[in-house]
């Protein structure tokens, strides 16, 4: 708890946090509990750095932490030598399709490639010019010409498909910086993007009929991660958030087709057919569960999620198994979660809390006769208020926190699934506010 | 004689049984009972908890006469929210997963040592410090500007990764940071890197 903390990472904790967005950077100040989950995931990340894969799905309810948890992972990825890749899930963003959805998920996840120094994405001219660059110096003092090593150390794409051509477009960079031809550079980082649509404008540009389309999504992930293991970074880990998106799909053929190909991903995985490579997807239990239009309507990839039998049995948790579900909020986490924060609003210093533990929970009861239990099922809402609050008397020290908790306002944090029902105009009641159904009304 | 010694071995054996059957049905009865007490014992815990987590609403609609009006009104009950009671034994199980949680991540993003992803050579370690040196001339470069710096042999994204993996590597944070066409130098790190 007496851990110094950074004012930039202070600064983006509170300012993300306020946002409703998960923090980029300082997740370890704030992180409550989980040890066990958290223990179990920095294994499978260092069996990557070690060369081996992994395959996890994080499932939880709205409002869980699964956002939160999966960025966690990311960060400690990023800080142990790895490249991470990551993109939410949408109707027009998909495994598996023919209308541009798996190209155009392609395209976001390799747009958002981090590394621990560009944490925030766009980190692919700096991997493929760190491989080029250690190439041409390794060619420069070996008397060897470039392009020959390029293809050299490269030759292990060749075994996927669409491997030569992803050597062609990485020697084109190469060819477009010595010759000082910018537009080449741009072209290719465009091809590695999978911004192009048709053969003729890839052939055009780059002199390459082939283009990355929609059925090389995962074939291409594959590449990536020989890429960047070649480049001198220690693995691959791709994050995919939103599933349920999945679950959605209204075309069995189409939903199932998207299923077959995380069957895909996952037998490859965990085979150990390729190396330094590791996925995380995140989604609801219904995604998983649903015998009608979840994972678990796949029989084959039912009987590799269902739950360890024995710690079913003996009433535990088995945090390695593929599946790691992660429990609601409660109610000590949430107020853990509120220590953290004042600890975090103090730059790590206790003499400088603003507000001391009774007015902690004083907080947590003012919301929960706001909003009812969502305060701390759905958090969202509830730290923002929190953050406000510390904001306010952080700068007018004349208040008390007594006299202005009452007026904090926290207001109901709405599920994507509500969402509809509000825009419709019907009242999304709080959890509390159950089913009595009396109103108030007057008799004049 | 023999006769009477049987009868009597008889209806002592029968009482005996008797004896027996009655114990073990009373053992059986009491433990039942005991079973019951707890039970019961559970169920005045969880009331009182109950009571509490309830206690000033009746939850029943109330009619009122409002001040300044011509009629009554029905007050709905206000939401009967429960005071956020802490699970004390929850909670302090909980804080010893988030301090364990919270070591295992300082062991990661606060250590000291040098994470590098790629040993680098001397020569390319020499040409970066000499860069990074020069950068701290100014705090906003354009990426011309540090093209021309670095000479056209030098892909400048290789090298801004370079000076920023030793930075991370020695101070934890980066150094250069990227905006499009810009490029800004955190000029305060520089005693700590040069």
């Amino acid at each position: 708890m007496n851990r110094p903390i950074k004012a930039k990472e202070r600064e983006t904790i509170i300012q993300s946090l306020k946002s409703g967005v998960v923090p980029r950077a300082g997740l370890q100040h704030i992180q409550v509990g989980r040890s066990e989950e958290l223990k179990s995931f920095i294994k499978d990340v260092d069996t990557i750095a070690e060369g081996g894969t992994s395959f996890r799905f994080v499932i939880g309810e709205y409002g869980s932490g699964k956002t939160f948890f999966m960025s966690l992972i990311r960060s400690i990825a990023l800080e142990k030598g790895l490249v991470t890749m990551h993109a939410d899930l949408s109707p027009t963003k998909r495994l598996h399709g023919s209308d541009g959805q798996p190209r155009m998920l392609l395209s976001e996840m390799v747009s958002n490639l981090a590394t621990r120094t560009k944490p925030d994405g766009n980190a692919l001219q700096n991997i493929l010019e760190r491989f080029l660059s250690s190439a041409k110096e390794e060619a420069n003092s070996t008397g060897r010409d470039a392009y020959d090593l390029i293809s050299e150390k490269l030759n292990e794409l060749n075994d996927y498909t669409g491997g030569y051509n992803f050597i062609s477009v990485v020697k084109k960079y190469l060819e477009g910086h010595e010759t000082g031809n910018e537009q080449l550079m741009n072209d290719s980082l465009k091809w590695l993007k999978a911004e192009y649509t048709t053969r003729t404008d890839s052939f055009r540009d780059l002199g390459i009929r082939e283009f990355i389309s929609d059925s090389s999504f995962y074939n291409t992930l594959k590449l990536y991660s020989v890429l960047v293991r070649k480049a001198g970074y220690k693995g691959l880990l791709v994050c995919m958030d939103e599933m349920v998106n999945l679950y959605k799909i209204p075309n069995s053929v189409s939903r199932r087709a998207n299923y077959e190909e995380i069957l895909s991903m996952l037998n490859n995985t965990l085979q150990g057919t390729f190396s330094n490579i590791g996925f995380i997807m995140s989604g609801t239990p219904e995604f998983l569960t649903d015998n009608i239009r979840g994972l678990y309507s796949y029989e084959a990839l039912k009987s590799r999620l269902c739950e360890n039998a024995f710690s079913k049995q003996l009433g535990v948790t088995d945090y390695n198994s593929v599946v790691l579900r992660l429990s609601p909020l409660t109610r000590e986490e949430l107020y853990l979660l509120l220590v953290n924060l004042r600890h975090v609003f103090a730059g790590g210093d206790e003499e400088k809390y603003l507000v001391p533990d009774e007015a902690l929970l004083a907080f947590l009861h003012h919301c929960a006769n706001k909003i009812g239990e969502s305060y701390f099922r759905t958090p969202r809402t509830t730290i923002k208020s929190f953050l406000d609050l510390l904001s306010v008397l952080e700068q007018y020290p004349n208040y008390k926190w007594s006299d202005i908790i009452a007026s904090v306002d926290v207001q109901q944090d709405i599920e994507p699934s509500q969402v509809k029902t509000v825009l419709s105009g019907k009242t999304v009641r709080p959890a509390s506010d159950d089913a009595d159904g009396f109103t108030t009304f007057k008799l004049e | 004689m023999i006769l009477a010694l049987i009868i009597v071995f008889v209806i002592g054996g029968t009482f005996f049984f008797l004896w027996q059957d009655e114990h073990e049905k009373r053992i059986e009865a009491e433990k039942q009972i005991k079973d019951l007490k707890r039970q019961l014992k559970r169920g005045q815990k969880q009331g009182q908890k109950q009571r509490k987590a309830t206690k000033d609403s009746s939850g029943f609609a109330t009619i009122e006469k409002s001040e300044g009006t011509h009629g009554y009104e029905i007050k709905k009950p206000q939401p009967q929210v429960s005071k956020p009671l802490l699970d004390q034994e929850k909670l302090a199980e909980l804080q010893m997963q988030t301090r364990a949680s919270q070591d295992m991540l300082a062991e990661i993003f606060d250590q000291e040592e040098e994470t590098s992803t790629e040993a680098i050579t001397r020569s390319d370690d020499e040409r970066m410090l000499d860069m990074l040196r020069r950068l701290f001339d100014k705090e906003v470069w354009t990426r011309a500007e540090i093209a021309e710096l670095a000479g056209p042999e030098v892909m400048i994204g290789s090298l801004l990764e370079q000076i920023n993996d030793y930075s991370c590597s020695k101070i934890d944070d980066i150094v250069v940071e990227e905006d499009d066409d810009k490029i800004y130098v955190a000029i305060e790190y520089k005693e700590h890197l040069i």
